[in-house]
């Protein structure tokens, strides 16, 4: 009574899509088969396309901390100053400088998300009680982050009468920490020195940009700078020439070896995920159509009968891709979900980086409806291909 | 002229390298009104000739005209059609869609039409009681004994109101009773005004006929 009291409420009107679903719903081991091995293939590549890009972003992010990798000098310069494998030439800094306004037209680039860290440096030769010293004027928070391999004893100069000695000069001046120096005529205190660097910077003296530029009438001057760029979804030649346009009178370096180990680790690990994913796939579409033509037969009979009822073609082909299209939405779905999930627990495993936040690209859900039809449709063709080529009274009989 | 022509009719199957004639040089005239049995042994023609009268099949020679069309002159998709508006089919293996429950079978050929949903329930409860499924109709087909499945099968056949009923051995699977069941219901159809064309084997599906068309060696014995 009840049951066909039921029935008579849940009445529907019987269309093709009722077909499908009825056959998703029915079939369900042939359905839950269908949607978990197109679910592990997307999921496993969606999985890696997260992770991979992640990992990059970390280990880009890591490389482009560890050092600039563009330099910006004055155009029309004969010096022969070496500053970090680039020849700057003779120190006779007061003929050649950049404005900072102009230094600054950086941050104007297209690519200027890219840019990561200006360290400006003005370059002076003086001296100090009469023997020649090297003064650069830094901007101490922007040059500690492109000078990851500094290593501060005491502490790094805070305010403008406070000065880092390289350590070489410390030793030449016998300087100690909290101790005097007097350079056209202010005091600095050392606040710090820096261990041994093996470069031009043990050598040198480092004050506040600011401070330099007053004491030498250089106002808004600076000798050159260096930039660290984040590049791993731009290359670095992109941002060199558009920093060359807005910079008219620098000259923009790129420092190429960083560059090229830099873009060879990540590139190889993309490869790597891309190759991945591509066998993944086609792996999964081999398992798939071998499945789909397992039950060729019982699909072959059952499009004999619709075609016996009158269905055509695209009858057939509309209830068949249908079905194929319902599974694989629903594992793109799932699979979307879970690669995140699945993400956040490889992540920290591979970065050792335990606070990484994932974050959500719209792209990769795409990605995922995209692979699942596309494999389900391509998996699912040939069957229907053949069942559609094959004389109805054949398929019938195959019985 | 009459409803069915069949025309100088023959079929060849070529497997590998053997030629099987199926029916060769068949002329067949059947009309409006007719109840006709199809008998002869085993590998004689009668399939094939059921099949190519469904347009499920294609002749090596010969035509068949329905109701004044040619029938393979037409499209694949515009004998589609033509099943779809003219023929209903009732096989010997019921040949149901067995993830479907019975009133989902049924309306099977309504699912591309233009009927709305209150159509389609009147046209299937009509047939429901016409073959005695109404308290059956939510069940799967599977859950069905053989006699209720081919009386499903039947139901779809009719529903969309065909001329023609092509069996092929609907009794094949069912035993006497149930058997002379099935043949009460296309006696029935046929005094309604459907063409039925019947398969068989057994000698009582002749008797009940309006003519009989034996086949022997894919030719027609006069
Ligand atoms: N698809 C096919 N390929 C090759 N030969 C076929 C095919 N279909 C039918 N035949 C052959 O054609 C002949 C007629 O077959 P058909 O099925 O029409 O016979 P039938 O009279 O229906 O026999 P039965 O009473 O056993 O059902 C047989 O010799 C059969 O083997
Ligand atoms: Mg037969």
């Amino acid at each position: 009574m009840l049951r066909n009291g039921r029935e008579e409420f849940k009445w529907f009107n019987m269309r093709l899509y009722n077909i499908s679903f009825q056959s998703l719903k029915r079939k369900k081991t042939k359905t839950a088969l269908l949607i978990f091995s197109l679910f592990l293939s997307v999921v496993s590549v969606i999985t890696l396309l997260i992770v991979s890009t992640e990992v990059e972003k970390n280990i880009s992010h890591n490389l482009d901390e560890f050092g600039a990798n563009i330099l910006i000098t004055p155009k029309s310069n004969e010096l022969n100053y070496s500053y970090g494998g680039i020849n700057l030439g003779q120190v006779t800094y007061e003929t050649n400088s950049i404005s900072e306004d102009e230094l600054y037209e950086i941050q104007k680039i297209k690519n200027k998300k890219n840019i990561s860290v200006i360290a400006p440096k003005l370059l002076i030769l003086s001296s100090i009680a009469d023997k020649d010293v090297v003064l650069a004027g830094i901007n101490f928070e922007q040059e500690i982050r492109v000078k990851k391999w500094w290593k501060v004893i005491g502490s790094q100069p805070s305010k403008e009468n406070e000065a880092l000695a390289g350590f070489h000069l410390k030793n030449k001046f016998n300087l100690n920490i909290n101790d005097t120096v007097t350079i056209e005529n202010s005091k600095f205190i050392i606040a710090g020195f820096l261990k041994e660097t093996g470069s031009q910077d043990d050598q040198t003296l480092f004050l506040s940009l600011q401070k330099v530029q007053a004491m030498f009438n250089k106002e808004k001057q600076i000798s050159l700078a260096e930039i660290a760029a984040l590049c791993y979804d731009c290359p670095i030649e992109e941002i060199v020439s558009q920093t060359s346009q807005k910079l008219p009178n620098a000259k923009v370096t790129a420092l190429k070896q960083t560059i090229e180990s830099k873009m060879t680790a990540v590139q190889f690990f993309k490869d790597f995920s891309y190759g991945v994913s591509a066998i993944i796939i086609i792996i999964s579409v081999l398992m798939l159509f071998s499945s789909l033509n397992a039950s060729l037969n019982e699909r072959i009979k059952e499009i004999g009968i619709y075609r016996a009822i009158g269905f055509n073609n695209i009858h057939i082909i509309k209830l068949v891709v249908l079905e194929v299209f319902i599974s694989s939405l629903f594992a793109a779905v799932l699979a979307s979900i879970s690669s995140y999930w699945l993400a956040d627990l490889i992540l920290p495993i591979l970065t050792e980086n335990s606070n990484t936040i994932i974050s959500f690209n719209w792209l990769n859900p795409i990605w995922a409806i995209l692979i699942a039809v596309s494999m389900a449709m391509l998996s699912s063709m040939y069957p229907i291909y053949k069942a559609l080529k094959l004389n109805p009274s054949i398929a019938l009989r195959s019985l | 002229m009459s409803f069915i022509e069949i025309n100088n009719l023959s079929k060849t199957y070529y497997s590998g390298e053997q030629k099987i004639s199926a029916i060769s040089d068949v002329n067949i005239t059947i009309d409006r009104n007719d109840f006709v049995s199809v008998t002869g042994a085993s590998g004689s023609g009668k399939s094939t000739l059921l099949s190519l009268l469904g347009g499920l099949n294609i002749p090596s020679s010969g035509n068949i005209i329905i109701d004044g069309i040619n029938v393979f002159s037409l499209s694949s998709n515009q004998i589609a059609k033509l099943r779809r508006e003219y023929i209903g089919f009732v096989f010997q293996s019921f040949y149901l869609i067995n993830y479907l429950t019975v009133e989902e079978n049924i309306l099977l050929p309504l699912s591309i039409t233009d009927y709305n949903s209150s159509q389609q329930k009147f046209k299937l409860d009509k047939i429901l009681e016409r073959v005695g499924l109404s308290d059956k109709k939510g069940r799967l087909v599977d859950e069905l004994s053989g006699g209720e499945q081919q009386r499903v099968a039947i139901a779809r056949a009719i529903i969309n109101d065909p001329v023609i009923i092509l069996a092929d051995e609907p009794t094949g699977n069912l035993d006497s009773s149930t058997g002379n069941q099935i043949l009460d219901l296309f006696e029935e159809l046929n005094k309604d005004g459907k063409l039925v064309i019947v398969v068989t084997h057994d000698d009582n599906v002749k008797k009940r006929t309006s003519n009989v068309i034996v086949f022997r060696d894919g030719r027609v014995e006069q």
